[in-house]
């Protein structure tokens, strides 16, 4: 309710203002002596509550009482966790994800590590020993599956001799002679399931593929394996790849890179606040407010148990953005107000008066326009519409109380506040081009715009992690080097559900599973596909001489009893489900684009009836890309109603503040062209909309909303007393000001990201850095164009641009 | 006098002096048969809970070639649709054990490698290496030491503990063996990898006599596998030890023609 009333209050804002139009008329007004000296009047007390007031009626209180919040908030930091894996991003009635779980339940999917072994040729004694030591070595890593461990030397094979059948596996022990190593070489290449799938046809390259356990760490199987790779490597090259190494290598770039670029960053940002206020206290004051936002906001991550994801993770850079924007309009009010108070105190309090509101309502804006995120149904986005809702109203709140209280116990700076002459000339000009130039300015908009629309429609969705990396990255020339000369890394299942107990070992399923797999593998993209029909046919034609014969129902089932007398249970039940009414294909792709993975998903679903006419037999999928699949789905549903949720919370907020329909539609004009012009460009260069890049509009809508609202509060106040041309003119140049200091820090901080070697880092920094630029310049552009009203006479905002 | 009866009575109550290797030698007595039959259901049990079910026939008949060599036949009866499947082997003394496959569908034997100790029997947990130890225990290859008396499931036993004598190649690094004091059975192994890490765990259950000939058997057993997650049940029914078993049925072409 207090909210409420105070944003009620500001309706009141301009009938208060209106009462100093007649004296603020009397002052002289040039860029060098104007300055907003209107005196406060207790009548605008009430607009804050005695909470605020303490902060500079009791400045030592407050700044304790902060301290010790911030104390008890960061024990939060202990209990923060991190949430590496994908598993519980989707909403769990989602078909997708359903798919998924069923398959998990009834083939136990695992995310699979694998270790590739490449030498000059892989059939010398050196690189087979290696081999069998890597495979004995990974089950010991922690996490992997010891019985579901598959290499040349732990799979069992069946390969016909002239005196019977070999039953072992293929490096039970090392060839001891040059016929043994050519019987291996045979073997393999006899073999469907291990040629191509474990060995490369051309013997340079071999896998071992480790599952792991569910609910594994991925950090601590990346390092063990990792250390395996460094082992045994020399003079043979070890690769390490597979989703949860990929995964890794992500998050460990991501937040390697933001370690390293975001603190150099945020100290450029504040650089760009020294050069902006000149004073020592413009920065310090700000780095402190923000430092404890990020505490504050983190700390209620950890007593929430909301964890540190891939996502999260923009959390500071995107608290610096949002809460320094705070603290750069206070401190530009501060200064601004400076040379009118003789007290810290008295300055503090008109601060406040001045600008505590419009912080105010661009806090609240901002944190509804973040808990539209909520509407997402990836779990890591919802939770961090909670965490910017909750943080933005934390640095609101620290913003409002740790600033006034400080500047209440310091004495007001001697000096006028600082303005750029070089800064004044630009928006002057910016503001005069926008009003002189309104029709070619909306003609270029509108050309801008309907450019950018047409660039959204080819914005393509999902995150392609190989792309993540530069090409010289381990994990993605790994990634390559599987694609290229083996069946690819990443994996589609597919459960065939033949809808009767034992069905799957009937000839005519057999049959049509046969045909769909053919089908499959006529799909360029499709590198191998494996299911017990592979095992059958092996068995089939070892057994019978090499015939391709399709065999039999009773075949069927005796070659599969075979099957489970030489495998492990593991690689048994990968196969087939415990009542054979199921069967698992795994699907390997060689490319990791998700935009291919959903249209071979789209593609099988629509075929899928030419092989299973019977109408009984369903198919579930499963494996890693369906996340990923889904995971695109809901970026592109959920980003068009968070855009469109995000703009109702900004115009409704809006309505609620300026009480008119015009005023909160122009609101969302800045945010709303930005927003297209970013994504245009997405389209237009090709950058995804991935789960990272979905953070832009939080980042757009956030800060776009601080700048609407500064600049149409500060508008209005203004036109009380002036007007419409004057009153453009006075808001670009003063309010514009803030803006500007807070776009242009922004700005030069967040393009070092751009130098990030790793591209979702890099996308983020210099698309943030140019978010920043483009709702500057719409909003310093925009808003002039609309509010000129053009049968006013511009001598009062000439006037103010005249020298005493 | 008074000495001589104390002496003699001190002989007398005396516990039976036993060692590792001796308590070793009555188990392998106690599992020694001369042929036997019986039904078996196994289930392999995999970590995730999945279970397969099989049920197969067994006779084994001890061979002319050595004390501890044995012929066995396996012959699956259910599930109906692999029923008849067979496998023979022949071991052998002096060279590698013969085995022979069966598959009905085929109607031919087929020859396959003879197994090594650490293959999987039948997919299940128990290694060859295992089933070798539940025929005959070679005693030679270990060396044996008395541990305690404990008792498992209820019954005393004594704990043993079983270390590979040099150049034994064997998948354990050690074991733990309790012997049913009243059978001599096997009634619990710890099986310990050659790092030392515990790897499966063996228990025997539904101790009973076979027959009058003073023979008993365990009903059930379970192998567990601590490392993979993976368990085998094993439920024996119809014993038939030492009732005599043709000699003509280990061949394949009982196999094919029966």
């Amino acid at each position: 309710m207090k909210i409420r009333y105070n944003l009620l209050s500001l309706h009141a804002l301009p009938q208060k203002l209106s009462e100093r139009v007649a004296s603020r008329r009397a002052y002289p007004c040039s860029l060098q002596t104007y300055s907003d000296t209107k005196p406060f009047t207790p009548k605008t007390m009430h607009i804050f509550q005695p909470l605020l007031r303490l902060s500079y009626i009791r400045p030592k209180t407050t700044l304790l009482a902060l301290f010790a919040i911030t104390l008890l908030m960061a024990g939060g930091l202990s209990r923060l966790e991190t949430r590496n894996s994908f598993d519980g991003e989707l909403p769990t009635d989602d078909p997708i994800n359903q798919g998924i779980e069923a398959a998990k339940e009834v083939f136990g999917e695992r995310s699979v590590v694998l270790i590739g072994l490449e030498a000059a040729s892989i059939y010398s004694p050196e690189a087979a020993q290696k081999v069998i030591d890597l495979s004995n070595a990974l089950s010991e890593v922690p996490y992997v599956m010891p019985d579901e461990i598959v290499s040349l030397s732990t799979l069992a094979n069946v390969s016909q001799r002239p005196w019977g059948l070999e039953t072992g596996g293929f490096l039970d022990t090392l060839p001891a002679d040059e016929a043994a190593w050519q019987q291996l070489r045979s073997d393999v290449a006899g073999n469907g399931m291990v040629l191509d799938r474990l060995v490369s046809a051309d013997e340079s390259l071999t896998v071992i593929a480790a599952a792991l356990e569910d609910g594994f760490d991925g950090g601590v199987v990346y390092d063990a394996v990792s250390k395996l790779a460094n082992h045994y490597a020399d003079p043979e090259r070890i690769h390490i790849t597979g989703a949860p190494v990929l995964v890794e290598d992500v998050q460990r770039g991501i937040s390697g890179d933001s370690r390293r670029f975001i603190p150099i960053a945020i100290v450029l940002i504040f650089i760009g606040f020294y050069i902006s206020f000149r004073r020592l206290a413009g920065v310090l004051l700000p780095v402190g407010m923000v430092i404890m936002s990020i505490i504050w906001t983190m700390g209620f991550m950890g007593y929430a148990g909301l964890p540190v994801t891939v996502v999260s993770n923009a959390l500071p850079v995107i608290m610096v953005a949002v809460a320094s924007s705070y603290a750069i309009h206070f401190m530009n009010a501060y200064y601004r107000l400076a040379d009118q108070h003789g007290s810290g105190t008295a300055l503090a309090e008109a601060t406040l008066q001045k600008i505590g509101l419009p912080i105010l309502i661009t806090g609240l804006t901002s944190a509804l326009g973040s808990a539209s995120l909520l509407i997402f149904k990836i779990t890591s986005l919802r939770e961090f519409g909670i965490i910017g809702a909750v943080g933005f109203l934390l640095a609101t709140f620290i913003c409002l109380t740790f600033l006034p209280a400080v500047c209440a116990l310091l004495k007001p700076p001697a000096r006028k506040a600082y303005q750029s002459a070089a800064l004044q000339r630009f928006l002057y000009a910016l503001t005069q081009m926008a009003q002189n130039h309104r029709r070619a300015i909306i003609g270029a908009y509108l050309l801008l715009i309907a450019t950018a629309v047409f660039f959204i429609g080819q914005v393509k969705i999902g995150d392609d992690y190989l792309k993540f990396f530069p090409k010289s990255h381990p994990g993605r020339v790994a990634a390559e080097t599987f694609n290229d000369r083996l069946s690819g890394v990443r994996n589609m299942d597919i459960v065939v559900d033949a809808a009767a107990y034992g069905g799957i070992k009937d000839e005519r399923f057999f049959r049509s599973l046969n045909d769909f797999q053919d089908y499959l593998l006529s799909y360029q993209e499709v590198g191998h596909t494996y299911s017990y029909r592979d095992v059958v046919q092996h068995l089939s034609a070892n057994l019978n001489d090499g015939t391709d014969a399709l065999p039999g129902s009773a075949e069927i089932a005796q070659y599969l009893m075979l099957h489970e007398m030489s495998a492990t249970p593991g690689e048994v039940f990968a196969l087939r489900s415990e009542d054979d009414n199921q069967a698992r294909v795994q699907v390997f792709l060689k490319s990791s684009d998700p935009e291919v993975h959903q249209a071979l998903y789209e593609n099988i679903q629509a075929d899928a009836a030419r092989f299973f006419p019977e109408g009984n037999t369903s198919l579930t999928f499963g494996g890693d890309v369906m996340h990923r699949i889904a995971l695109g789905t809901y970026i592109v549903e959920g980003k068009v109603q968070n855009i469109i949720l995000a703009l109702l919370i900004v115009f409704l907020s809006c309505l609620i503040i300026f009480r008119s329909l015009p005023k909160s539609l122009m609101a969302l004009l800045p945010i709303t062209v930005s927003l297209l012009m970013v994504f245009g460009l997405m389209g237009m260069i090709g950058i995804r909309l991935g789960i990272s890049t979905a953070l832009l509009t939080a980042m757009i809508v956030g800060v776009g909303v601080d700048f609407a609202v500064h600049y149409l509060v500060g508008y209005f106040r203004d036109r009380e007393e002036m007007g419409a041309t004057e009153a453009i003119t006075h808001n670009s140049l003063h309010t514009g000001q803030a803006i500007a200091y807070d776009a242009a820090s922004n700005i030069a901080g967040f393009s070092v990201l751009s130098f990030s070697g790793f591209l979702p880092v890099q996308h983020f920094g210099w698309l943030l850095a140019l978010s920043m630029l483009l709702i500057f310049i719409n909003t310093l552009v925009l808003y002039p164009v609309m509010l000129r009203q053009p049968a006013r006479q511009r001598t009062a905002a000439e006037a103010i641009l005249t020298p005493n | 006098m008074i000495i001589a009866f104390t002496l003699l009575w001190a002989v007398l109550t005396a516990p039976a002096v036993t060692d590792g290797t001796s308590t070793m030698e009555k188990h392998r007595q106690a599992t020694a048969v001369q042929d036997l039959t019986g039904q078996l259901t196994y289930t392999n049990i995999s970590k995730s809970g999945r279970k397969q079910t099989r049920t197969l026939r067994q006779h084994i008949l001890r061979t002319d070639e050595g004390e501890y060599t044995y012929n066995l036949l396996l012959e699956f009866i259910s599930p109906q649709d692999v029923a008849g499947t067979s496998t023979l082997t022949l071991q052998h003394e002096q060279k590698d054990d013969e085995q022979w496959l069966y598959l009905p569908a085929l109607r031919m034997s087929k020859r396959i490698s003879p197994s090594k100790k650490s293959d999987r029997f039948m997919g299940t947990e128990i290694t060859y290496e295992d089933l070798s130890g539940y025929l005959s225990e070679p005693i030679d290859d270990y060396k044996y030491t008395l541990m305690v008396e404990e008792a498992v499931n209820g019954r005393p036993a004594y704990k043993l503990e079983a270390l590979p004598r040099q150049g034994v190649r064997t998948q354990y690094g050690k074991r733990h063996l309790w012997i049913d004091k009243a059978t001599h059975l096997m009634a619990k192994t710890l099986f310990y990898d050659h790092k030392g890490k515990l790897l499966k765990t063996y228990q025997a259950t539904d101790i009973r006599p076979i027959g009058s000939g003073g023979h008993y058997r365990a009903h059930q057993i379970k192998m567990e596998n601590v490392q993979t997650g993976n368990t085998t049940v094993v439920q024996y029914k119809d014993f038939a030890i030492n009732e005599g078993v043709e000699a003509a049925i280990f061949s394949t072409t009982w196999m094919e023609t029966r």
